[in-house]
């Protein structure tokens, strides 16, 4: 990201058509405009520059003196008809961007922009765009022509809802104008809220190039997965732990913590007084013992001659149907019954009301001779009179004693409705029901009538046998089925696991949170800052105990006491002035350390309102210059707004070459007819 | 395109909020449950609890008889009997009365004409006949209930 800015007129007409105007041009390098007393606009033409790229959230609070509906000109108070900010910015290549936007009477959403120098103006060749929703995407946006026009890239960070979202350039802005009112009392104090999850620790890492903001996001879509894969392992180890123990089987060897390191699963029997016997284990001994009774088998059949057993079955089989039919249905009737008794029960509340209701217009007809009852208003509480008791504060619009009728009356109706349809429902079912229970009770005589004959025809040590292999067919049914529900259960928690544990070490890895990279250059920023703060004399804490927290990005002092060593902020423990003091080093090293990272988005430019807060000394206020020229001499551009009495700074500034702006003692903005703009 | 209006679908009022059968239920109130038509705030909202809160009137029915451990009960403030005495005060159907702790609410003339007009057509019958179980209440019988202690 590149942007300088070029050049900012401010034009104010007022009502008589007089008009005003300011007209700066700005170095490439630093720029410093000085006016000796307060109050003369400095921090109007500060705001301005912010206002003319729309990023009114940066000054929310301080826009006032800028649209102000009078001013005072030679002095008297006139009002302001029109007032307007022009701006000429320029991007790496070179190109200009003019834009203009309306300040007074309304500060406008929308702005005029034209492809060229200011003194190219041409009301015939401008184009409008708007700020505000939108102006990020849409094709009129006037930011997503900003951010094409200075080459701001569109950085995905992650949002409070765990989304992700835009990093949108007020962000940076915040870094990088430090404006009067709030801008001193905090490292990006101006910083608006759009949603960025730490918006300060996101923008400092894109602003010094780092890879940080990219690591985040792979980090939580790992931790998203991998918190996925354990809420399905447990899901799933739940579901089968339950299967098995409702069967009197047990899981061993199978970790209830997915991040435990072992994994051979054993479902076995766990029975009081028993020993532990695998599922295959139990499956071998019941196919063992079949086959014992092979031979028996032939005999079983030949003696079942008259097709008796499988008719048995059967019936078996038709009555289990018709018994599940049955409690189908019976569900159902029950829930009818129910639905019909709480229908009923809304009927009787409904005709309740009704009753209330129709008593309630023949009192009303009591009053009708009466003149009060006409009255809008109740003369003693002064509240209009709508026939109800409510407040007439509600919001919401409430039905007319005869509408309220008329909707009662649709209501039981409809509910009448609906009570029949749902009493001939359940009459049917009732008759259904007694139909399949007699079907039931006379298949029950033909099974017990035919297990009669059958135990008459077969010899009982011959039926004892049958039914003991019936056992263990069933048995060896059920646990062949346990088996391959069990082991094809261990195969799908095995990949989980598996697909857990990949993931799980990804994060891990990346749970040093910077990279190698990242780390070089926070170390960079560290010492830049350090350097900075010693030069603008900073006292409070010894400088080697300030550092860069990896964590936050913000300057934090080690503060030793005698029992523990204390990481805090150092705003805590250093004076006011020393305050200003890491602020100012802070945006500096910012500035300084865009160099370290091609991918910074750190704009080459960065604005001070009254950098000399709190009573700073003169001595150490002026090596900010020191500081501010080397950072303009590798190619960056600094914008200062100074009150200076004493012409220190004046002194210092053309010392070192800088573009002074005087004002000396008067307004900025003057009569001077020299505006170059149509 | 057409377009669309939402438009909010009016809410129906329970009955009890409604105005004039709440001014009948005022006049019943005084007359056939206070001495000389004439009753307290606090008495009024007892009477108005009575009347709408069906749980209230079973357990003040059931202690009444001396079944019931005092600290059960509990009568509720009615911000819409407040409303409901303004507009009767409004109406002229009730009027205030300074007394040495307060103010009292009396049925006026214009409220005994409209309490003979309900008897006549024999409207909220049903407010009637549950003044009768009721019956006459003082502020003693409701410092009985009401100042409780533990």
């Amino acid at each position: 990201m590149y942007l300088k800015f070029s050049r900012l007129i401010l034009e104010v007409t007022l009502f008589g058509d007089e008009k005003l105007n300011c007209d700066i041009e700005f170095s490439d390098g630093c720029t410093v405009i000085i006016t000796d007393t307060n109050t003369k606009g400095k921090s109007s033409i500060i705001n301005a520059l912010v206002l003319a790229l729309g990023f009114d959230d940066l000054v929310k609070s301080n826009v006032s003196a800028l649209v102000n509906e009078t001013l005072k000109y030679k002095g008297t108070d006139h009002k302001i008809k029109s007032a307007y900010i022009y701006l000429e910015i320029k991007n790496e290549d070179g190109d200009f961007l003019s834009v203009r936007r309306e300040i007074q009477p309304d500060l406008s959403k929308g702005m005029l922009v034209s492809f060229s120098k200011l003194s190219d103006w041409n009301s015939d060749n401008v184009r409008e765009y708007y700020i505000g929703q939108n102006s990020y995407n849409g094709e009129k946006g006037f930011h997503r022509l900003l951010s094409n026009f200075t080459d701001f890239p569109e950085i995905k960070v992650l949002s409070y809802d765990e989304d992700t979202m835009r990093l949108y350039m007020e962000y940076v802005f915040s870094a990088i104008f430090i404006e009067q009112k709030r801008g001193w009392s905090d490292i990006m104090a101006n910083m608006p809220f759009y949603r960025v999850r730490d918006p300060k620790r996101s923008t400092i890492s894109e602003i010094l190039g780092m890879d940080f903001i990219r690591n985040n996001l792979i980090r939580n879509k790992l931790n998203y997965e991998v918190t996925k894969l354990k809420a399905s392992y447990e899901e799933r180890l739940n579901t089968l732990r339950n299967y098995l123990n409702t069967r009197h089987f047990s899981l061993k060897n199978l970790p209830i913590d997915i991040n435990s390191e072992v994994w051979s699963p054993i479902a076995y029997l766990a029975l009081e007084g028993h020993e532990q016997r695998s599922i295959s284990l139990l499956l071998k001994e019941r196919r063992e013992t079949l086959n014992t009774y092979d031979d028996t088998i032939s005999e079983t059949e030949e003696s079942d001659e008259n097709g008796l057993k499988e008719k048995m079955l059967n019936i078996s089989d038709e009555i289990s149907t018709l018994t599940g039919i049955k409690s189908e249905k019976d569900r159902t009737l029950s829930s009818l019954q129910n639905a019909i008794s709480l229908y009923t029960e809304r009927k009787k509340v409904i005709e309740e009301d009704l009753a209330k209701n129709k008593e309630e217009v023949k009192i009303r007809k009591l009053f009708s001779l009466d003149n009060w009852s006409v009255k809008e208003q109740c003369p003693v509480c002064e509240q209009s009179i709508d026939e109800s008791l409510l407040s007439q504060l509600k919001s919401f619009p409430t039905m007319s004693i005869d509408e309220n009728l008329k909707y009662l009356q649709e209501q039981k109706v409809i509910l009448e409705e609906v009570i029949k349809i749902e009493i001939s429902e359940a009459d049917t079912l009732e008759k259904e029901i007694a139909i399949i229970s007699s079907q039931i009770k006379i298949l029950m005589e033909q099974h017990a009538e035919i297990q009669n004959s059958l135990s008459k025809s077969i010899p009982s040590e011959l039926m004892e046998r049958a039914r003991s292999i019936a056992r263990l067919e069933q048995e060896i049914k059920t646990l062949e089925h346990m088996e391959e529900y069990t082991q094809n259960t261990f195969v799908i928690l095995k990949q989980i696991y598996d697909q857990y544990h990949r993931k799980h070490g990804m994060l891990v890895r990346l749970k040093n949170d910077l990279s190698d990279a990242d780390g070089k250059i926070l170390n960079k920023f560290q010492t830049k800052f350090r350097k900075f703060l010693q030069r603008l004399g900073y006292n409070s804490f010894e400088i080697n105990s300030l550092f860069i927290d990896n964590n936050t990005f913000m300057p934090r002092v080690i503060f030793n006491n005698s029992e523990q060593r204390k990481k805090m902020r150092p705003d805590f423990g250093s004076s006011a002035s020393d305050w200003i003091r890491i602020i100012t080093a802070y945006t500096l090293a910012l500035h300084s350390c865009r160099e370290n990272s091609d991918s910074t988005v750190h704009p080459n430019v960065t604005v001070f309102d009254e950098p000399k807060q709190q009573n700073l000394d003169y001595e150490d206020h002026l090596h900010f210059y020191d500081i501010a020229k080397e950072v303009c001499d590798n190619g960056g551009q600094i914008i200062v707004a100074e009150t200076d009495k004493e012409h220190f700074i004046r002194t210092k500034a053309s010392k070192l070459n800088m573009k002074i702006i005087d004002f000396k003692e008067s307004y900025i903005l003057s009569d001077r007819p020299n505006v170059p703009v149509n | 395109m057409a377009e669309l209006d939402f438009l909010q679908r009016p809410i129906d009022i329970s009955s009890d909020l409604r105005l004039y059968r709440r001014l009948a239920m005022l006049v019943i109130s005084l007359s056939e449950c206070c001495r000389g038509n004439t009753g307290s705030l606090r008495q009024l909202h007892f009477i108005n609890s009575f009347y709408l809160d069906d749980k209230f009137q079973e357990l003040y029915l059931t202690f009444r008889e001396g079944y019931l451990p005092l600290k059960i009960l509990s009568p509720s403030a009615d911000p819409y009997l407040n409303r409901c005495i303004n507009y009767a005060l409004g109406a002229e159907i009730i009027e205030q009365k300074k007394i040495q702790n307060g103010y009292r609410l009396i049925l006026t003339k214009k409220g005994e004409v409209f309490l003979e007009n309900l008897k006549e057509l024999e409207l909220a019958n049903d407010l009637f006949a549950l003044s009768r179980t009721l019956g006459k209440l003082s502020d003693t019988d409701i410092n009985k209930v009401v100042n409780i202690e533990g």
